[in-house]
């Protein structure tokens, strides 16, 4: 199977108050295959937003796309023309962001919101428009969708209204599914329904998406592979089971376990991760997680890890290995931590020497 | 938690904590901005001269010069008479002298007059804003119908009723331009004590003035400013119009609107007399409205309560 | 009863609302009937979703909004509707700590500021040395002294929250509403706030009213939980009865809709109820119970009749007509 998006060696700068840069993304790759769910998930300032805003050339005012290239479907999107990029974005590849109600034009129609992309991007008529309209609106459970076509997007609730932007984003099929923090800003039982509702629109579309959030729970009980961030690096990834089964880096573990979960009994303190993730343009050498990192060594302040494939012992395990059964075919599992995998070491050196 | 505007979270907290070097942030800004730059330098000239008057006219502005200020005819001289740099009135008396001291005037209604007005519409604006209710309701519709009033009627009216003097004027144009700011500021304030640094305040225990002194003024004051400096620019306008009225400052005291009004009657034979006073009034009053502008974009963008 | 640090008797919180463009002037029950009690040093969590009224509920504790019935009662005395000085000491008996750690600070103060500003505030037992309580308070929350000097914009968000509880605990409260306290934090940030907030509630004998749409959150803090619907509290008992033994079908619907990872997620024990549609707006509540529209067991009684909280067989209180283990599960 070949990948929907190849990202790799993606580096977003922003210029700092002192002249230099600093990288808020910094050398990520990873790949999206059709119909596959591919979260991202990291703490605020991890650099998750920018990396999906980077790939679809949307990086604000003043970061820049200094490195790396994107493919989708092979083709170089860091290269294409405005007009094809327009096109691309409008019909190719969808948005849904956290906040629905800003990414409405809250003074036009929702019916027109709709059938716009319909009829610019697809050449319907205004008829076969308006009737597909209805459709996609039927499809994400929103009741009377025809009379609510005239209704301005004030008119509806939060969840109602993250439905129609789900509507919208799906109207053209796109072939990636970009979702921004879709669910932060809606209730628990809302959430449960629209985190449903992308799930069918990806699985009866065949579409690539891309979940981003900062909250584990949702991101593993969606996906198939997980993008861990830290620091505008990936510091993780692997199916979702490898990271909430068996996770290698510490940031990864650390992030588990500081996070409650209903079935488990209840500790009397929360393991928390001390200190804070550094600040912008204030990474330190070696791992930027080695500040905060329990199981910390001298190599970690003074070698920046690669991201190698993980050491773990399932994996590396003999009679695992001969039974290649369960992990055939599925990606490996990635770490950037040389305590956990000292490869990650061992091939950082190789790259700073040289 | 949210990444919804990623540049912010690229801004280093760490760097913003070093203490900003206002004055060359503030050069900074004004390098980006020519026109201010220039509006500003052409302000600062403006009040040496309103200032240093007496020292700069060659005449006194009253003196009437019935014989070297007019021509032959009677008519007033134009710019470039000899002793008469930018010319004579239709009295004879001299146009530079005129003008500088017009611009003492012009200077001191705009300032005091706007000064005047900008304390009250604060006031009544905090106050309605932070009370709400029946004080708000009050207040507010107060300030309607002071704003439904045609501005010139009723300055027409308040000055018939009073004499005619500058102090009146002052006082008559403080009375109109309250009302926009008390708005501005009533609606900041509204949103400001929702905020939850000032509802913290309030649970604390502090007393209304202590909140809106401390935690609510404070906010207001890049606001206060801007506000405040394109006022200035309407005050010398207001007072123009109302020389050219004939109920501004009294005559036979210069000001340029003053001026304006008595050139626009020997504007065929002496355009220079409408003309002269007429630049001053447009670049003083642009002067004022781009330094606004430029105050309004540099503390917008720097002031950290500005979200 | 009578030694209950806080008791709130059916208070009502109605608000109105002005007619605007294209919608008529209403009265919104915003808190329709709600009662508790809280005892000294112990938590009681109010779980909803928005719109629910728990906000409001701390709101009107605070005195910020003003109840249209009911009574609250603090220490025994009926603190409803004080006004002036009365009501500025008995707000500092509670204390509340707010959701938005970017806007509970105000930015133009520094840290010492807008501490020592609260402990000059403090009726009883008047600071000898403000400075060197500035200090303590630091201490307390767990930051370094140096963070006196700081501003706002200087402050993680983890460390400006722990200023807003420093600055709330400089008037010796009794009782601390946390509203979404740590809902804005980052995971790992939000375990070590909800850690120092226990650790204060064992050194110095602390209440919490702790409001959160966080379940999991509300199950490590709470010893009482009550979950609020449409301003109303629908079930109300320990932490267990509430997370074990779940009564009420929307209490079942929020611990079921909770995202987990999925490891977990396989050891489920309830039925997993997933909940259509949103909940109604609170200008017009439904009729009867109002959570009809939206749940899986709704009878006809339940479109006509409002079900009063009662007791049920395992322990706690809840308002629905099959609250029963058996019918329940019978249903489901």
């Amino acid at each position: 199977m070949t990948a929907l998006l190849e990202v790799s060696d993606l580096v977003v700068d922003f210029p700092t108050s002192s002249d230099g840069v600093f990288h808020a993304v910094d050398r990520v790759s990873f790949t999206v295959s059709a119909g596959e769910r591919v979260g991202i998930v990291g703490e605020s300032g991890s650099g998750k937003s920018l990396t999906s805003q980077a790939l679809m050339r949307l990086v604000p005012s003043p970061g820049t796309v200094s490195q790396g290239t994107v493919l989708f479907e092979g083709e170089d999107v860091m290269s294409f023309s405005p007009k094809k990029l327009q096109t691309w974005r409008g019909s190719q590849t969808a948005m849904v962001f956290q906040d629905p109600m800003s990414s409405l034009n809250p003074l036009m129609r929702i019916g027109r919101q709709i059938t716009e992309s319909l009829q610019v991007h697809l050449g319907l008529s205004k008829a076969e428009s308006r009737t597909r309209a209805i459709e996609l609106l039927q499809k994400v459970g929103i009741p009377d969708a025809e009379s609510r076509l005239s209704d301005f997007p004030g008119a509806f609730s939060g969840g109602m209204r993250q439905r129609v932007c789900i509507a919208i984003a799906t109207a053209c099929s796109p072939k990636l599914l970009i979702a921004d923090e879709p669910t932060t800003a809606l209730d628990v039982t809302v959430q449960a329904q629209v985190l449903d509702l992308l799930d069918n629109m990806a699985s009866e579309l065949n579409t690539g998406v891309i979940l981003i959030s900062h909250d584990l729970g949702v991101i593993s009980s969606f996906c198939d592979r997980i993008l861990v961030m830290y620091a505008g690096r990936i510091v993780e990834q692997g199916t979702a089971e490898q990271i909430v089964g068996d996770p290698q880096h510490p940031y990864t573990k650390a992030l588990l376990a500081s996070i409650l979960k209903l079935g488990e009994p209840i500790p009397r303190r929360l393991r928390s991760i001390s200190g804070a993730p550094p600040t912008a343009g204030h990474r330190p050498a070696g791992c930027s997680f080695a500040a905060r990192c329990a199981s910390v060594i001298d190599t970690c302040l003074t070698i920046d890890p690669a991201l190698v494939p993980a050491e773990n012992t399932r994996s590396t395990n003999t009679t695992a290995m001969s039974a290649t059964t369960t992990f055939a075919g599925t990606p490996e599992q990635l770490v950037a931590c040389g305590v956990a995998a000292p490869a990650a070491f061992a091939i950082s050196e190789g790259a700073t020497a040289a | 938690m949210s990444e919804a505007i990623p540049a912010a979270a690229i801004v280093d907290p760490a760097e913003l904590g070093d203490k900003p070097v206002r004055a060359r942030e503030v050069w900074r800004s004004l390098t980006r901005d020519p026109a201010a730059l220039i509006s500003i330098i052409v302000l600062v000239l403006l009040a040496l001269i309103a200032l240093a008057a007496p020292l700069l006219s060659p005449h006194d502005p009253l003196q009437t010069f019935p014989d070297q200020g007019l021509g032959p005819q009677g008519q007033p001289l134009p710019p470039g008479t000899p002793g008469f740099l930018l010319g004579t009135d239709a009295l004879g008396r001299d146009l530079l002298s005129r003008l500088i001291y017009g611009a003492q005037v012009s200077l001191i209604i705009g300032i005091v007059a706007n000064g005047l007005a900008t304390a009250f519409g604060v006031l009544v604006g905090v106050v309605a804003g932070y009370f709400g209710g029946v004080v708000e309701a009050v207040l507010m519709r107060i300030t309607d119908v002071v704003i439904s009033f045609p501005i010139l009627l009723l300055c027409t009216a308040l000055i018939a009723v009073t004499t005619r003097s500058t102090f009146n004027v002052i006082i008559v144009i403080a009375l109109i331009y309250w009302t926009t700011l008390a708005r501005i500021i009533r609606g900041m304030v509204v949103s400001l004590k929702e905020r939850e640094f000032v509802v913290a305040s309030r649970t604390l225990g502090l007393s209304h003035r202590a909140i809106m002194w401390r935690h609510i003024l404070p906010h207001l004051v890049p606001a206060i400013i801007v506000y405040t400096t394109l006022g200035v620019a309407s005050s010398i306008l207001i007072e123009s119009a109302l020389s050219f009225l004939g109920i501004g400052v009294p005559i036979p005291q210069a000001s340029w609107g003053q001026m304006i009004s008595d050139g626009s009657t020997y504007f065929q034979i002496a355009p220079w007399m409408l003309f002269i006073p007429g630049i001053c009034l447009i670049v003083t009053v642009m002067a004022f409205n781009l330094v606004g502008d430029w105050l309004s974009d540099m503390l917008n963008s720097s002031t950290p309560t500005a979200r | 009863m009578s030694t209950s640090l806080l008791e709130v008797n059916d208070l009502e919180v109605t608000f109105r609302r002005s007619a605007g463009p294209g919608r008529k002037a209403a009265s919104v029950p915003a808190v329709r009937g709600v009662s508790f009690q809280l005892e000294a040093g112990t938590t009681l969590g109010i779980a909803g979703e928005s719109g629910s009224g728990k906000s409001t509920i701390a709101r009107t504790l605070m005195g910020i909004n003003t109840p249209s019935g009911g009574s609250m009662n603090l220490n025994g005395e009926d603190v409803t509707g004080l006004k002036g000085r009365r009501l500025a000491e008995y707000r500092q008996t509670m204390q509340m700590i707010f959701q938005d750690p970017y806007d509970s600070l105000d930015p133009r103060m520094t840290v010492s500021q807008t501490l020592l500003e609260a402990i000059k505030l403090r009726k009883t037992n008047k600071p000898v040395s403000p400075m060197a309580e500035v200090h303590e308070l630091l201490d307390k929350v767990g930051l370094s002294r140096s963070f006196a000097s700081r501003k706002p914009r200087e402050l993680s968000g983890g460390q400006r929250q722990r200023v807003s509880i420093a600055r709330a605990l400089s008037v010796d409260p009794r009782l601390i509403l946390c509203d979404e306290a740590v809902s804005a934090l980052d995971v790992s940030v939000r375990a070590q706030v909800l850690n120092l907030l226990k650790d204060l509630q064992e050194e110095l004998g602390l209440a919490y009213l702790f409001i959160s749409h966080d379940l999991s959150t509300l199950r490590f803090m709470a010893d009482y939980v009550g979950i609020m619907y449409l301003g109303k509290i629908v079930e109300l008992g320990t932490r267990d009865e509430i997370f074990d033994r779940p009564q009420h079908p929307y209490t079942r619907a929020l611990l079921s809709a909770v995202p987990e990872p999925l490891v977990i997620d396989r050891t489920v024990r309830l039925p997993r109820v997933r909940l259509t549609g949103e909940p109604p707006s609170s200008t017009n509540p439904p009729s009867g119970c109002s959570f009809h529209p939206r749940c899986p067991l709704a009878q006809d009684v339940c479109r006509t009749v409002s079900p009063a909280a009662r007791p049920t067989a395992s322990g706690q209180v809840a308002a629905c007509h099959f609250a029963d283990p058996e019918l329940v599960v019978a249903e489901a």
